[in-house]
């Protein structure tokens, strides 16, 4: 009942993308969806795009995953694309209409826009997945500690946030699992989860959460003392036993997305008039 | 007919994932009314998913389980009776407690069937005294007892069910002997008194050997063996290359008729034994070699 949570999750096989340093492809990402944003028109987004299918296809994580990741943002995507298609007024009139005796129309200007959201919130997701297909959460929480870590200059305690969410992170499947187990033991005492209205709903989670919560202060009272055993202390004179050391690979990575931004400038700069010639004509 | 019946149980998880495992494969066997029958395999076996299945919380990815001749996952409606007719009891079932008064948390079962309020009182009173939890203690917080306390709760939350079969996964997991041996003795006086079938996982081959009528062997998710104690625990090579280790009474017994003693290795407790050594030794064989 619970496994369908696929964003956010490691997938792991074998791929270059999986073997790139952690740090990189953070960077790379955020850097991506920066970039995302900053392409101006059809020509900027096509590049961008390409650039993300290419990085895609090299992470072996099968396309179904990818589109799995979607399907939460179709209502999302939907609304805010009727608003925008209803909404924005500029460019050349397509059609109009009334209801209700409001007097709607469709613009070139609302059309693109709403095409424009579509587009870069997919491919926004689909960047943040590939990151977390492809790195454990380990790797992730080891490389936004070292990304962040200038922070510290500036004494906010970088250590510790990467800690807590390396815990938090490690504690999900066993959260999840533990969900599932107290689930179906009350289900075998005929707890009856998925009928009546809201209110019957709510009370039928109490036998569910109680337990949880006990447990999962059990647990963090356990994994406190089994910290401190290992004398643990934060993270001041903490060594490493996993270095994280760029490779070739991490230097071609850099090397392709500058690539991609210069593409991304110059479609920007000189390309913009061109499709819009191109669609008008279409028109 | 067997009162439970499960035929060519399979159970495959995560799916068409990398993380795909087939837990169950091929699974036959049966339950009559009034036995014991044990489950044993080496950790990661299928036991406890077996187990779930059995009482309809998993669906097998094929195969069936039918319950006086009924398939349990017909409709709705069997499903849910299902529940109530196979208590299952989880392998740690303390952390499923969760009500303010151990009597409540108790009655958790028994009201969720739709019975009136003095049947619930009857079968939570007549659950916790044979689990032998003494009467003071209904009143108290689930999360105040012992351990051992909050594990006889947690059993007769199941038992107040009054099911007919009651599956018992690892009841006696991290318990002190003194624990163990009260859950076991619960569980024979259910068994007599009431003429419930039960089924118990467990790896320890001490007690199912004692308790069982009837035993099944788990390897990999598959059936290895299915009959009675004394059978299974004759062939040394199906145990062992369970990954399961004998007791060290049979280990013995068994030794003892690999020399030629016309010795009965179904002896399973240490009284039991001893007598068959004392027989033997009145028969004029010499034991000390």
């Amino acid at each position: 009942m619970l496994n369908d949570i696929t964003f956010g999750q490691f997938f792991p096989c074998s791929s270059p993308i999986h073997k790139m340093d952690a740090r990189v492809k953070l960077i790379l990402t955020v850097a991506f969806i920066a970039l995302i944003f900053v392409s101006q028109n059809f020509a900027a987004l096509l590049c961008t795009a390409v650039g993300l299918f290419i990085y895609v296809m090299l992470t072996n994580v099968p396309v179904r995953m990818y589109i799995k990741s979607l399907k939460p943002l179709i209502i999302i995507v939907g609304i805010t694309s009727i608003l925008n298609l209803l909404y924005v007024k500029s460019g050349q009139e397509l059609f109009a209409f009334d209801i209700f005796g409001w007097n709607l129309s469709v613009t070139l200007g609302g059309v693109t826009t709403a095409i424009y959201m579509t587009l870069r919130v997919c491919l926004l997701v689909i960047a943040g997945s590939v990151l977390t297909y492809t790195t454990s959460a380990t790797e992730l929480t080891d490389a936004i500690e070292r990304v962040l870590s200038p922070l510290n200059l500036i004494k906010i305690d970088v250590h510790s946030f990467a800690m807590m969410m390396t815990i938090a992170l490690r504690f999900i499947p066993t959260l999840i699992e533990e969900t599932d187990k107290i689930m179906s033991a009350q289900k075998a005492r005929g707890a009856d989860l998925e009928s009546g209205g809201i209110k019957s709903r709510l009370k039928a989670l109490i036998p569910i959460l109680i337990p949880l919560l006990v447990s999962s202060f059990r647990r963090a009272l356990e994994l406190a003392d089994a910290m401190e055993c290992r004398c643990y202390h934060g993270g001041e004179g903490r060594t490493r036993v996993k270095q994280m050391k760029l490779a070739f690979r991490d230097y071609f990575a850099i090397v392709c997305f500058v690539v991609l931004i210069g593409a991304v400038v110059i479609s920007n700069i000189y390309l913009e008039g061109i499709i819009y010639a191109l669609i008008t004509v279409i028109i | 007919m067997a009162l439970l019946e499960a035929q060519k149980l399979e159970y495959i998880y995560s799916q068409k994932t990398p993380f795909v495992k087939q837990a169950v494969k091929g699974v036959d066997f049966c339950v009559e009314k009034g036995e014991i029958v044990g489950i044993i395999g080496h950790t990661g076996s299928g036991k406890s998913t077996l187990v779930q299945m059995l009482n309809g919380l998993l669906k097998p990815t094929s195969g069936s389980v039918t319950l006086n001749g009924e398939d349990i996952f017909a409709n709705k409606k069997s499903l849910h009776d299902a529940r109530f007719k196979i208590g299952l009891v989880f392998q740690y079932p303390e952390y499923q407690l969760f009500d303010e008064t151990v009597y409540k948390d108790i009655s958790f079962g028994p009201s969720n069937m739709g019975l009136e309020k003095d049947e619930i009182d009857r079968r939570v009173i007549s659950a916790s005294k044979l689990v032998g939890l003494p009467p003071h203690l209904l009143n108290k917080s689930p999360f105040d007892l012992s351990g051992g306390e909050k594990r006889r709760a947690a059993i007769a939350g199941v038992v107040a069910m009054e099911p007919e079969i009651l599956i018992l996964d690892e009841p006696t997991a991290g318990l002190d002997p003194k624990g163990r041996q009260r859950i076991l003795d619960m569980i024979v006086e259910l068994n007599k008194t009431t003429n419930t079938s039960v089924v118990i996982v467990s790896h320890n081959m001490e007690d199912i050997a004692k308790l069982c009528n009837k035993v099944l062997v788990l390897k990999g998710g598959e059936a290895v063996a299915f009959d009675t104690p004394e059978k299974i625990f004759a062939e040394t090579d199906i145990v062992e290359q369970s990954g399961l280790i004998l007791p060290a009474l049979t280990k013995m017994l068994i030794s003892l008729k690999n020399k030629g003693l016309p010795v009965n290795i179904a002896n399973f407790s240490v009284n039991d034994a001893v007598k068959e050594l004392i027989r033997l030794k009145k028969e004029g064989y010499k034991l000390d070699a």
